[in-house]
């Protein structure tokens, strides 16, 4: 793998204050911001890798989860005040009795909520997903290494992050054999296509059975033993773009947590000057 | 003659049992290595040689649960390394050097001294100057290689391989070989070398092999039934009869010999002594060939590739412009090097891909089985799995989509286990279920991918012979030449992405430079054959039948 611009220490770093901001931030258009960045990390990983069918298919699953929720939970939204966006309110006893009294509706706050919450996972996704797709595996051992995360997690994190993508790529092998014998899920109906669907984690549980089984001896003739630390490659000069990178991102999130706690102790009247309203307003607004 | 070495890992009454399965797979396994000694380990698929090595390494209980009975001794700080089939399932790293330097970190050998260590693991596998090398990058051979230099690094006094060989083209597994030839001869590293191929390493007139085992090892049905030395004449014999008893290969003239009484009784084993034996007795009378006619005259054209380019990556071609065309009850073998593009050819004839440029056309309904059956495995019961396409394919009606899984099932010798799990089956019977899976559907070309991976000899010829029964035509790929040669009406040669010829088995393996530019080795029967002085025969059995017709007893 090509060794990438930024120290993996420094993307471990980042990829921890991404999921300190999907903590520390509420409003959709901040959350929407850092998860552009996360995004953005995803597509320069393409441009670094050139690999872009895994980036495709990560925004394409990302996407998915971001409209799921938001959909969902326009539906389901059940807190004051909620606003209809689009309704459906049927006059037929039938309908009635079977959607409720209110009938049908999307809810604006409802969208925004789920929204908020699908962002909240894309932001700590996308990094995640730039990070293992740009770091070469024995880099980010050392990387976590040297954040004191024991051993054998280490290893055995970095492992699945090596071994996930062949997951999907069996998956959909399994798919592709039963279309092959001319299953189609719309022909096939929904009872069938669920267990087909099902059906497919066989082969890639048995695959991911094997797979362990002769990583597990290999590494244990290996002289590998979870329990015990051992050496990781010593970790590379941590150049001027990632001290730049790691400090800038440190001192953004040090800020944001200083402004989201000073507005907190002014919410719950602990604590109040009236020369921080400007902080106050830009936190309500903005985070 | 000196003291014999002194034993590295010894396993007196051994038995191991894993949890949830019935009987044992191992039973009361006796087995002593010496240090430097090279063991070749032979069984049938399942039978045990697996276990037996990860037992030997101490791997077992450990690396996995289950109970171990009965002794295992292993020399003062014996360090075994351990070497399997896929290397894809045992690389990590994404830097040769990182994947070395594994096993060395932790032993925490101090990372001055790791570096210097790790490069001589690759010298001495043949991989010097990789070190900072993706092994994504690699072919089979040096992914394998790389394997062994991780395993290397650690300075093992045994190394442990489980068919290290079985993925990997003849070019890539004389590269495995012959590195595994030096470090027996410069480091004095005892091996035990699961195998299915022992052919010719029992024929001490083959010289082929960089590697030739001083001793031999079977296991069937988690027993040790042979254990025999392979320089005498006896000990030959002996791995002889037991191998070829369970149905595994052996040397093609002792395979022959077998097959004709006289000569067996007269004690012949090996190429050498069969040439002796027909020469003092051949007749020379029939001069009919004795090459075996195509099963079935070919017909009309089914299926054709026209002109096909494919990659996968833009710019690189895996094929380019291939034309060819599968006729009606024809067998087909595609053969190539790692990379020529076999799989990609029967991935396009499949639909599963579709040429950049150029095109597949014919209406024949076709088959595919993946190089990995198990992808194709996705239902609860064997039976549901055979009747899976003509219910949801052909849209049959449940009873006559059972009964047509039955028939495909009983074609495939799976006809008495409809209610077993399909992953509980053996890697045989699974090879076989994904296929009457595909021939339940009633495809008139079945296209197998690999078919011969990690199989005996009999789960192979049993393979072979239900689908060429059941199917109009058959296209596999396979590094096998000599099955190839056996069983193939046309050979089909893939060499960079092009059709590098063409034709019946005789015709293609008798162009010497061509079988070396494309990566291959030539079959042995066809240069027993010519040793002999007899017509081409395409199989032991024919060549078994001429002998006995042209020879009498002086």
């Amino acid at each position: 793998m090509k060794r990438s611009m930024l120290d993996p220490r420094a993307k471990l770093l980042l990829l921890f204050q991404a999921g300190l901001w999907a903590v520390l931030l509420d409003r959709p258009e901040a959350l929407g911001l850092a998860a552009a960045l996360g995004v953005f990390a995803l597509l320069m990983s393409g441009v670094w890798t050139g690999r872009w069918r895994r980036v495709v298919v990560s925004l394409g699953g990302l996407a998915l989860v971001l409209w799921g929720m938001a959909s969902t939970q326009a539906v389901f939204y059940r807190l004051a005040p909620r606003t209809e966006w689009i309704a459906w309110h049927p006059e037929s006893p039938f309908w009635s009795s079977l959607l409720g009294p209110h009938g049908l509706a999307l809810y604006r706050e409802g969208f925004a909520y789920g929204l908020t919450q699908g962002l909240r996972l894309v932001l700590p996704a996308s990094s995640g997903l730039a990070l293992a797709f740009t770091t070469d595996p024995g880099e980010l051992l050392a990387g976590l290494k040297s954040f004191r995360v024991p051993y054998g997690l280490a290893f055995m994190s970095v492992t699945a992050l090596r071994f996930a993508p062949l997951l999907g790529q069996e998956a959909a092998m399994a798919w592709r054999a039963a279309r092959l014998r001319g299953f189609h899920p719309l022909r096939a109906g929904p009872a069938a296509s669920l267990s087909v669907t099902i059906g497919l984690m066989r082969p890639v549980l048995a695959s991911c059975i094997r797979r362990s089984t002769t990583l597990a001896a290999s590494v244990t003739s290996r002289g590998f033993d979870a329990g015990r630390e051992a050496a990781a490659a010593p970790a590379g000069s941590f150049g001027i773009g990632s001290w730049a990178v790691a400090l800038g991102s440190l001192a953004a999130s040090l800020l944001i947590a200083a402004a989201k706690v000073l507005y907190l102790l002014y919410l719950h009247e602990i604590f109040y000057r009236s020369d921080l309203r400007e902080v106050y307003q830009f936190v309500r607004t903005w985070l | 003659m000196g003291e014999p070495a002194p034993h590295l890992v010894e396993l007196r009454g051994a038995s191991f049992r894993y949890p949830g399965r019935p009987g044992a797979a191992l039973s009361d396994a006796s087995v002593a290595v010496r240090a430097g000694e090279v063991l070749a380990l032979a069984g049938p698929t399942g039978g045990g040689k697996s276990t037996l090595l990860k037992v030997l390494g101490g791997l077992l209980p450990g690396s996995s649960t289950g109970r171990l009975e009965g002794e295992r001794v292993a020399a003062d700080g014996l360090r075994c390394g351990v070497v399997f089939q896929s290397p894809d399932d045992q690389i990590f790293s994404g830097r040769a050097f990182d994947e070395v330097a594994f096993g060395l970190r932790n032993a925490g050998v101090p990372e001055a001294e790791v570096a210097a260590r790790v490069e001589e693991a690759l010298a001495a596998v043949g991989l010097a100057g990789k070190a900072g090398g993706d092994p994504g990058t690699f072919s089979g051979g040096q992914k394998q290689r790389l394997v062994i230099a991780a395993a290397l690094a650690l300075a093992p006094r045994l190394l442990l391989l489980d068919e290290p060989l079985s993925q990997l083209d003849p070019a890539g597994a004389a590269e495995v070989l012959a590195a595994l030839g030096a470090l027996r001869d410069t480091r004095g590293v005892a091996m035990l070398l699961a195998e299915h191929r022992m052919e010719d390493w029992l024929d001490p007139s083959r010289g082929g092999s960089a590697l030739r085992p001083g001793r031999v090892l079977a296991v069937a049905g988690g027993r040790v039934t042979l254990d025999a030395e392979t320089f005498g004449e006896e000990g030959l014999r002996r791995a002889v009869e037991t191998l070829g008893g369970l149905g595994l290969r052996v040397p093609i003239a002792a395979e022959v010999a077998r097959q004709v009484p006289e000569a067996w009784e007269a004690g012949v084993r090996d190429e050498a002594g069969l040439a002796d034996w027909y020469a003092m007795g051949k007749t020379g009378a029939p001069a009919a060939t004795a090459e075996e006619p195509p099963a079935r005259a070919p017909g009309e054209e089914l299926l054709a590739a026209e002109g096909v380019v494919f990659g996968y990556e833009r710019g690189t071609a895996i094929l380019d412009g291939v034309s060819l065309s599968v006729r009606k009850g024809e067998r087909i073998a595609l053969l190539g090097a790692n990379g020529s593009g076999k799989s990609t050819l029967l991935a396009l004839f499949a639909g599963v891909l579709s040429p950049g440029q150029g095109r597949v056309r014919g209406t024949a309904r076709r088959g595919y089985t993946f190089q990995n059956p198990d992808a194709m495995l996705i239902r609860a019961t064997a039976l549901d799995e055979a009747a899976f396409g003509p219910r949801y394919g052909l849209r049959m009606k449940p009873a006559e989509a059972e009964a047509r899984g039955r028939q495909a099932l009983a074609a495939l010798g799976l006809a008495d286990r409809p209610r077993e799990a399909p992953m509980a089956l053996s890697r045989g019977q699974r090879l076989r279920l994904a296929a009457a899976s595909v021939l339940s559907m009633g495809v008139d070309v079945l296209l197998l991918d690999e078919p011969t991976t990690g199989q005996d000899r009999v789960h192979i010829e049993r393979l072979l012979h239900a689908v060429g029964e059941a199917c109009a035509s058959v296209v596999f790929s396979t590094h096998d030449v000599d099955l190839a040669c056996a069983w193939a009406d046309r050979v089909v040669v893939l060499a960079s992405g092009k059709i590098a010829a063409q034709g019946t088995p005789a015709q293609v393996f008798a162009d010497a430079d061509l079988v070396k530019r494309a990566g291959l080795r030539r079959p042995a029967l066809p240069a027993l054959c010519e040793r002999l002085g007899v017509p081409p025969c395409r199989t032991a059995a024919r060549l078994a039948e001429y002998l006995r017709g042209t020879w009498r007893r002086a």
